[in-house]
């Protein structure tokens, strides 16, 4: 495993972790993984933090009661 | 507004509205409430992106994302109405977190094979928020709508009106410094020790 390879994966993980890289980049990430123990567990963790902030900090509330009815009243009278 | 009984595709605008953007009312308050952090304020918010919403609605393409271009009306919503009050440094320190910042911290400690990641489930609910709570406000906001609401880089571009080069950048920094915070957090809690 080169060093060389290591730092260009790791400089892509971060938006391969968004699923943000395609094609031949992300060809080159996913050989890249299956070979490297250090690379890959970067990756683990990155999608773990990822998916701990949402878990933590996402979902969707209750609605207040009466919340939908005011919507629909302010939008009746803006028509 | 005359263009507002204009049909299309069968059904008028007002009809469209109620049957495609009032079901996302659940989601948009959850999101609001995320970004006023309060309860009154997030109703306030959700009120007046939709009232925006309806207004604007001629200008929304069918067949579009509907909750992207909600997301934008909500976000504009929220910097225009509480920007003044929650004005913040926005602290060039940021720039200093290393790469890698918690997991290097983190590796440094464990000698199991990929507990770096494993500790992170261990970081209390309310922590998590604080940290993401804390950042500055366009950190803040890259990272929740990539993280939380999962929004791709281009969306993020739309709904902040920011090219995609600094939505990456946003998210890198605001990472970062969200790594930090989260590290100063389990050393207050005694999950990690020096």
């Amino acid at each position: 495993m080169s060093e060389i390879d290591c730092q260009r994966v790791l400089s892509l993980l971060e938006a391969y972790c968004d699923r943000e890289v395609s094609g031949a980049d992300a060809a080159v990430v996913e050989r890249h993984l299956v070979r490297c123990i250090p690379c890959l567990a970067r990756r683990d963790f990155r999608l773990r933090l990822k998916a701990v902030v949402r878990a933590r900090c996402g979902g969707a509330p209750d609605l207040p009661s009466g919340l939908a009815e005011r919507v629909r009243a302010v939008l009746g009278q803006a028509s | 507004m005359a263009e507002r009984s204009t049909e299309v595709a069968g059904s008028t605008l007002e009809e469209r509205f109620e049957r495609e953007a009032l079901p996302l009312l659940q989601e948009m308050y959850g999101a609001a409430l995320r970004l006023a952090r309060n309860p009154s304020d997030a109703e306030d918010l959700v009120q007046e992106t939709y009232l925006r919403a309806y207004r604007a609605f001629a200008t929304f393409e069918p067949g579009t994302n509907l909750r992207a271009w909600l997301y934008r009306i909500l976000t504009n919503a929220f910097i225009n109405l509480y920007r003044k009050r929650q004005r913040q440094p926005q602290t060039v320190s940021e720039d200093e977190v290393p790469e890698w910042y918690l997991y290097d911290r983190l590796a440094e400690r464990d000698v199991e094979a990929s507990a770096e990641a494993q500790v992170l489930d261990s970081i209390p609910d309310e922590d998590v928020q604080r940290a993401l709570q804390d950042l500055p406000e366009q950190f803040r906001l890259a990272v929740l709508l990539a993280d939380v609401e999962g929004f791709s880089y281009r969306e993020i571009a739309e709904i902040l009106g920011i090219p995609i080069g600094t939505v990456m950048s946003r998210l890198h920094r605001g990472r970062r410094a969200l790594e930090k915070r989260l590290w100063d957090v389990m050393r207050e809690r005694g999950v990690v020790r020096d």
